[in-house]
């Protein structure tokens, strides 16, 4: 479960960004995320939507704990994100479009680490090992290295990577985000079997298509500021407009006409 | 007008009545016509004429019954007191400071840039804090590699530089026996001792201003373009380690880098004394810790850490 409650986050401008951001920006801080509260349950998977630069990397980010909220709450299965740091970060599995591997090391090497990071038993890593191998087919390169091998085989160990250590709280931040169809449907299968084991699943994403297939709730942010959060079926039953593509449209527009 | 137009280096003129003015015991005057931005020539010739002087000189004595020697009240003995090390350590032991710099500069160099912008560029830097370890286990691990690649990069120059005089002594047969001899009381356990003392603050500072450097960066280019100055910025400073008659004092032994450049050259000679040493010690430990703490308050920064 991921309890946000009027979650903040404000970064401190230098001078140059102050500069960057034209003659009309007067104040020193600038806001990413403001006052935004949802709810991710356990066996649902909540789509955070929005446009880039809307916050939604921000967020997850607090999720996660790499940023501290500047105001606000984030309850990761019942343990605060500052408090408790790194025992939310023990029950999370984060996974983004840009996540990088160890190029020099072997996936075998390269989950061994992530495993011993975790604290996980030499006999429990090679049990979970094996049942991620045999399920990826990831046996003939699991001693390769991993800079040799194709963008599908890297994105198999970084999914392996991501829920090694059995988390109960899965983050995708863009998850297929420059991947190919086959590749990307690698990642869509994982986050359908998370929600099947009764895992907390939260992924953001601007592709509606992933939105249709996967979502159970759905955050919309603009801008920073939470545009609607819900169930996927209220949203759709309430849309204005024919498609979801469109009816994102148009509650940004509204959003920023307010 | 050959001279300016720079088919001769150099003209000398004679006067017509040189020969007369020299057998009546007068003065003549030799001109001499040369370029200044020439004056290795220049010099040359002054030489031979010193030479001359000295000639006609002697002629003139001889021709006066005058002894040589009654020209010169005084004559100046000179006997040198230091030891071959001291000799050979003054010189060559400016050369080691500035190897075991370079190289442990280097050895740290590449690692800081990789753990700290290259992670960032590769992605793995936020695989790597969604682990449960904590920013500062991180941090110190990353640290830890940086600081030994410098550590180990110095200690293999000097190991081998030792090594090499030790066990090859046959090769440097044709250098003078002291010099090898200086050469194997160098590199003693004692002295190697001490210029360890040197070199591990050294190194705990260069890896904590590379790291910082290094997290600062967005990529490996950016970071490579931020440290490449500060390389320069720490070589000045070893180099005036070469100038002769700048001594190791107890008010120079607080500047950084320089520091250590006159203390490793005193080791070596064997001329060190123990205030100034204690002063570069204690200084590069509290610089080196000091240096730590800011890099892991910029590792700890949220805008440093992650990608932007």
């Amino acid at each position: 479960m991921i309890e946000i409650e009027q979650l903040s986050k404000s970064f401190e401008l230098n001078r140059r960004q102050r500069k960057e951001m034209g003659s009309d920006f007067s104040g020193k801080t600038v806001y990413a995320v403001r006052d935004v509260s949802l709810t991710a349950k356990p066996g649902r998977i909540f789509s955070l939507l929005g446009a880039n630069g809307a916050g939604k990397t921000t967020t997850l980010r607090m999720v996660a704990t790499m940023l501290r909220p500047s105001a606000g709450t984030i309850r990761v299965c019942g343990m605060d994100t500052v408090r408790d740091a790194a025992a939310v970060r023990s029950k999370l599995g984060f996974l983004t479009g840009s996540t990088g591997l160890y190029t020099r090391l072997t996936p075998v090497e390269l989950l061994r680490y992530f495993a011993d990071l975790y604290g996980m038993p030499r006999a429990l890593f090679e049990q979970r090992k094996n049942h991620y191998f045999d399920l990826f087919d990831m046996h003939p390169f699991a001693d390769r290295q991993i800079g040799k091998l194709s963008t599908g085989m890297k994105q198999k160990v970084s999914i392996v990577r991501t829920v090694l250590h059995d988390p109960d709280v899965l983050v995708f931040d863009e998850p297929t985000s420059g991947l190919d169809v086959i590749t990307a449907r690698n990642i869509i299968e994982l986050i359908r079997d998370c929600r099947t084991q009764g895992k907390t699943v939260i992924f953001s994403t601007h592709i509606m298509s992933e939105v249709e297939m996967l979502c159970d709730d759905l955050a919309i942010i603009h801008r920073g500021s939470l545009v609607y959060s819900g169930t996927y079926e209220h949203f759709k039953s309430n849309m204005q407009t024919s498609s979801l593509s469109d009816e994102f449209v148009r509650l940004a527009t509204s959003a920023e006409k307010v | 007008m050959s001279l300016i137009g720079d088919s001769l280096d150099v003209v000398l003129a004679f006067p017509d009545d040189m020969a007369q003015k020299l057998d009546s015991m007068e003065q003549a005057t030799i001109t001499l016509y040369y370029r200044a931005t020439e004056d290795d020539i220049r010099s040359r010739v002054d030489g031979i004429l010193a030479g001359a002087q000295q000639l006609w000189l002697g002629q003139r004595l001889e021709a006066l019954q005058v002894d040589p020697r009654q020209m010169e009240p005084v004559v100046v003995r000179r006997i040198d007191l230091s030891s071959s090390r001291e000799k050979i350590g003054q010189t060559l032991g400016a050369m080691v400071p500035y190897f075991f710099m370079i190289f442990c500069f280097l050895g740290c160099m590449y690692p800081a840039i990789d753990l700290g912008a290259g992670e960032k560029e590769r992605g793995t830097m936020e695989t790597l804090l969604s682990s449960p370890a904590s920013r500062l286990e991180i941090f110190m691990g990353k640290f830890g590699v940086v600081a030994l690649g410098g550590l180990t990069s110095a200690m293999l120059a000097i190991g081998s530089l030792a090594l090499s005089i030790q066990f090859n002594s046959q090769s440097f047969g044709e250098l003078p026996p002291e010099f090898t001899e200086s050469m194997s009381s160098m590199v003693q356990p004692g002295t190697l001792a001490m210029l360890f003392l040197l070199l591990l603050p050294l190194t705990v500072f260069f890896a904590s201003t590379l790291m910082t450097l290094s997290i600062s960066a967005q990529s490996f280019k950016e970071a490579q373009s931020l440290i490449s100055p500060v390389m320069i910025l720490v070589m000045l400073p070893t180099v005036v380690a070469f100038i002769p008659g700048i001594e190791l004092t107890t008010a120079n032994a607080w500047i950084p880098i320089f520091n250590v450049s006159l203390a490793a050259r005193d080791i070596l000679a064997g001329t060190l004394t123990t205030e100034p040493f204690l002063i570069a010690v204690v200084s590069l430990f509290a610089l080196a810790l000091l240096g730590m703490l800011i890099s892991l308050r910029y590792y700890k920064s949220e805008r440093n850490v992650l990608p932007s």
